[in-house]
């Protein structure tokens, strides 16, 4: 199975269980949990199912497209399942079954892994889901999204496509995975991986990383006065990847490290905040609206 | 009657089940007690896997007996005025269901009281513990919790079934969105079920038949014999750590062992990098060829899946992890261990703090001077020498990839270089214990090395102003203390303030005079450690600050004291001296003791005593002979203060006799402050 039929498949398999299948969010971002479409819509009793694929850009994992396994841009397939079904674990599985991965063929273990993003003020509780030894999947109840606690039992899960894929396609190395038949993901992804890797480790200029941090602390603080929380959410992005590349860089001590999440979680809280209150202003609009998640 | 309830999750974190198996079932046996539903001996059979935790209780009776309760009321002087009842003496009477003229005088501690008495009428043990058994899953204790459903206890993971039968009859109680039923489940993917059970001794029977094993000793027994049975078909032995073994038990239901393999082009690698990434990283049991080498191969235990494809499955995994750490470590032998020390200046310790160049001169030294203080100043060169090696494996690529093998690749690629034995050892040994379980240090260089290692950092760290404060604790320094605290015990001769003392001394180019603030706040932070760890051992907090009033001038004296004073104190005449000893400070005043007569000089004479053997007994560590001498004290004390008046008008008299009673709380404080231990 090519990773595009694999992404395919997933869609097809989420659409039928109900689910948006959306689109990335075009900010840089370590997670598909910050994608607004999952960072604002576990906040609050509205019902949501979402699925979609998210490139995540890890500075500190970048390896120069030089390491089989580690990448500065991995993708992720993220589900949200809001409210939980009693029977997620078995809907899963047979998602697992749908990119020929057989739980009758296959040892899958759920093994405890806890998640937690001080950054944004978010944790949850979960597992790491192993196919045969190897973590394919991370799977969360969250418990807390930007600092505020979450009522609806709500479930997170995300999909390392690149791992799957190499694993279904026999694959030591990721950058030898078949995209489309013919197209590798060394085609595409090798010199990039080359370039963010220098530029995040020796390149990247710290001035303009603090500069930048700032400057969108403060854009977010303002737009977050106006009421503008979508709008504030996109400058905490941008703080949250200053922040992940100016650590990357080692421009970041420490000692300094809290403080600067502590900054990120503040802003990203006040946005969350401001989310609940309007849903709330507006009568929570997606309660009872789609048939699929009620 | 037979009971049988069982509580189904979606899988529990390993590290949980052992322990909640066990709470359930205590906490179950107990509440069936306390119901009145046992006549006696009560056999409690415990089961559990990672998606579920069961007990089995019988005999149980069929209903509580009828019983009389009895019921304190209000006081006679409130409930009867003139004779005659009051309101509050009718709304008692009214709330336990009897008449006024029912209820009964009765003197108690607290002055006379009414009170009622009824016959109440057993319920039906079914009735009984539909509402026992949902309060039991409300007073289980676990490390992480969540929200799952409104109205529900809180949980590691979402109750997903629940199942209540006794004999035959299913018990329908509810724990939030949960109905219990007569139904389990198998295993997941194997035999889901769900399962009736018919009748609660069936239990185990369905659940094997459903491909669960619900014992966890049997189950754990599956996984040993297992991977041992596989790795021996290849005439091999599987190494099975007890940790390991428990969590893979706690992982599956339904154990199979097989043996996979490896390239032997990947034993190569120090047999450490091997066993760490087969054991933390993918849960295998190392194997071992007769000579005792590793062989290429790994022990494991599948859930579910066929064999040949899980093998495959799990060998490719165990490659990649291999070869990434073979790269790394090709790497790494591309030069000796010591020539990356250079490259630990450009690692920051901690920001304020220098650089890790900077620290492993720093280890260097100060695990000398300690060496020095404890008398065994003849390791200082080694522990020079070692300090400079320490770090050096921070700069290496494996250990960048694999943190976790800090110090054992110090040790490994020192060997490897040549090194001197004491030293490869030492540089292992630096970061242990790994827990607050962990293991020791084997050697005395290792041992000072370590200790210098948690004195540097908390010295460092304090008086950078950076203490923990609340839950929070970013730089470990609570895990350091205990680490030093426990080491300290090795040497207990070791002072506190030469130890402080060198530790801060290393600071001082970079803090200036902030280092000296680490000489305030070091004593106070160990002895906070010590007081907690005595009250986690379930130990009397009292006695630890009695201990720890005396101050704490060698650290690792201080369990030994502690343990000292739990034993004298459990004898009976121990209250009296306790209170004797809190007189005798409450007076004390130091002074001449000069021209003491009678009662006083006989008091005089017996601390005199007291303290010269006293002394020696706690040369000789002693403490329990020094506690016991001292209370030697009690009936010159008593004579003492039944005879002689402290407070007389005449000056010199009272000077002489407070100085007396000085001394005598001095001799009462050498291992412990006794008198603060009175409770008044």
């Amino acid at each position: 199975m090519t990773l595009q039929d694999l992404i395919l498949a997933l869609h097809r398999f989420w659409a039928d269980e109900g689910c948006y299948i959306g689109q990335p969010y075009d900010i840089e971002k370590g997670a598909g949990t910050m994608n607004p479409l999952t960072f604002f819509r576990a906040l609050g009793p509205e019902p949501w199912r979402v699925g979609y694929v998210e490139p995540s850009r890890r500075p500190a994992d970048a390896r120069y497209g030089e390491n089989p396994n580690r990448l500065y841009q991995h993708h992720q397939y993220q589900v949200i399942l809001k409210p939980c079904p009693a029977d997620v674990q078995d809907v899963y599985l047979r998602s697992l079954t749908a990119i020929g991965l057989d739980a009758k063929e296959h040892d899958v273990r759920f093994v405890e892994d806890n998640w937690e993003n001080p950054s944004t003020g978010s944790w949850g509780l979960g597992w790491e889901v192993w196919i045969d030894g190897m973590e394919v999947t991370q799977f969360t109840y969250f418990q807390q999204m930007g600092g505020i606690e979450l009522t609806v039992l709500t479930a997170e899960i995300t999909y390392g496509l690149e791992r799957i894929a190499a694993y279904v396609q026999g694959a030591s190395n990721v950058f030898d995975v078949e995209v489309m038949p013919g197209l590798h993901y060394g085609d595409l992804f090798r010199r990039q991986e080359y370039e963010h890797s220098a530029y995040s480790f020796q390149h990247a200029s710290i001035d303009y990383l603090r500069a930048t941090f700032e400057g969108a602390e403060r854009e977010a603080e303002r737009s977050a006065g106006e009421g503008l929380y979508f709008a504030a959410y996109d400058s905490v992005l941008r703080m949250s990847h200053a922040f992940n590349v100016l650590e990357a860089r080692g421009a970041i001590a420490p000692a300094q490290r809290t403080a600067y999440i502590g900054r990120i979680r503040e802003r990203a809280r006040a946005v969350a905040e401001l989310y609940v209150a309007d849903r709330e202003r507006q009568g929570f609009p997606l309660e009872g609206k789609v048939r699929a998640w009620s | 009657m037979e009971l049988i309830v069982e509580f189904g999750f979606p899988e529990l974190p390993a590290s949980v089940v052992a322990q909640a198996e066990q709470e359930v079932a205590d906490l179950l046996a107990a509440a069936v007690r306390d119901a009145f539903l046992t006549d006696g001996d009560l056999e409690v059979e415990r089961f559990s896997t990672p998606r579920r935790l069961a007990v089995r209780l019988s005999p149980l009776r069929a209903a509580q007996p009828d019983r009389e309760v009895e019921a304190r009321g209000p006081s006679v002087a409130a409930a009867l005025r003139d004779g005659a009842p009051t309101k509050a003496a009718e709304g008692f009477a009214r709330s336990q269901g009897v008449d006024v003229a029912q209820l009964e005088r009765r003197e108690t501690p607290q002055g006379e009281y009414l009170f009622a008495r009824r016959r109440v009428m057993g319920q039906a043990a079914d009735e009984v513990l539909r509402s026992l058994i949902p309060q039991v899953l409300s007073q289980m204790h676990f490390p992480r919790t969540m929200r799952w459903a409104d109205g529900a206890p809180r949980l590691p993971r979402p109750l997903a079934w629940a199942l209540g039968i006794l004999d035959k009859e299913a018990l329908g109680f509810s724990i939030g969105p949960v109905r219990a039923g007569a139904e389990t489940f198998g295993h997941r993917v194997f035999s889901p079920g769900p399962h009736a059970i018919d009748g609660a001794k069936a239990y185990e029977a369905v659940l094997r038949s459903a491909e669960v094993e619900p014992v966890r000793a049997a189950r754990r027994r599956l996984v040993e014999e297992g991977a041992l049975a596989a790795a021996q078909a290849e005439g091999l032995a599987a190494e099975i750590p007890e940790g390991l073994l428990d969590e893979v038990t706690d992982l599956c239901e339904w154990p199979r062992a097989f043996l996979g393999r490896f390239d032997e082009a990947y034993l190569e690698l120090p047999q450490e990098v091997l066993t760490a990434t087969m054991i933390h990283h993918q849960r295998f049991f190392p194997v071992r060829r007769p000579d005792g080498a590793l062989a290429a191969r790994f022990a494991a235990v599948r859930n579910g899946g066929r064999e040949d494809v899980v093998r495959r499955g799990n060998e490719t995994v165990l490659a990649a992890r291999l070869a990434d750490a073979l790269f790394f470590y090709r790497e790494d032998r591309g030069s000796s261990l010591r020539s990356r020390r250079e490259a630990l200046g450009g690692i920051a310790y901690a920001p304020g703090l220098g650089t890790l160049y900077e620290r492993s001169t720093r280890l260097g030294r100060l695990a000398g001077e300690l060496a020095e203080l404890a008398g065994r100043g003849e390791l200082r060169a080694t522990l020079e020498e070692a300090g400079a090696l320490a770090l050096c494996d921070r700069a290496t690529a494996l250990v960048r990839e694999l943190p976790e093998l800090e110090g054992t690749m110090a040790e490994a690629y020192a060997r490897l270089d040549g090194e001197q034995e004491e030293i490869c050892r030492a540089v292992g040994e630096r970061v242990l214990p790994r827990g607050p379980e962990g293991e020791l240090p084997k050697t005395w260089a290792g041992l000072f090395l370590a200790l210098a290692d948690r004195l540097d950092l908390l010295a460092g760290f304090l008086a950078s102003g950076r203490a923990p404060t609340g839950s929070q604790d970013p730089f470990g320094l609570r895990r350091a203390a205990i680490a030093a605290l426990r080491l300290w015990e090795r040497v207990p001769e070791l002072p506190l303030e030469g130890a402080t003392g060198a530790a801060i001394a290393g600071y001082e180019d970079l803090l200036g005079e902030d280092a000296e603030r680490a000489r305030a706040l070091l004593p106070d932070f160990l002895a906070a450690r010590l007081q907690a760890r005595a009250e986690d051992e379930g130990r009397d907090p009292r006695q630890m600050q009695a201990v720890l009033a005396v101050g704490v001038a060698r650290p690792g004296e201080v369990f030994a004291r502690l343990r000292a004073l739990e034993e004298v104190a459990a004898a009976e005449e121990f209250t009296r001296l306790v209170h004797a000893a809190r007189r005798a400070k409450n007076l004390a005043q130091a002074g001449d003791a000069a021209g003491a007569v009678g009662a006083e000089a006989e008091l005089l004479q017996a601390v005199e005593a007291a303290e010269a053997e006293g002394d020696r007994m706690l040369a000789s560590g002693d403490y329990a002979g020094q506690l016991r001498r001292a209370g030697a004290l009690y009936a010159p004390l008593d004579r003492f203060f039944t005879e002689v008046m402290v407070m007389s008008e005449d000056h010199a008299e009272r000077a002489r006799r407070q100085a007396i009673l000085h001394r005598a709380h001095l001799v009462l404080s050498r291992v412990a402050e006794i008198a603060a231990l009175s409770a008044e």
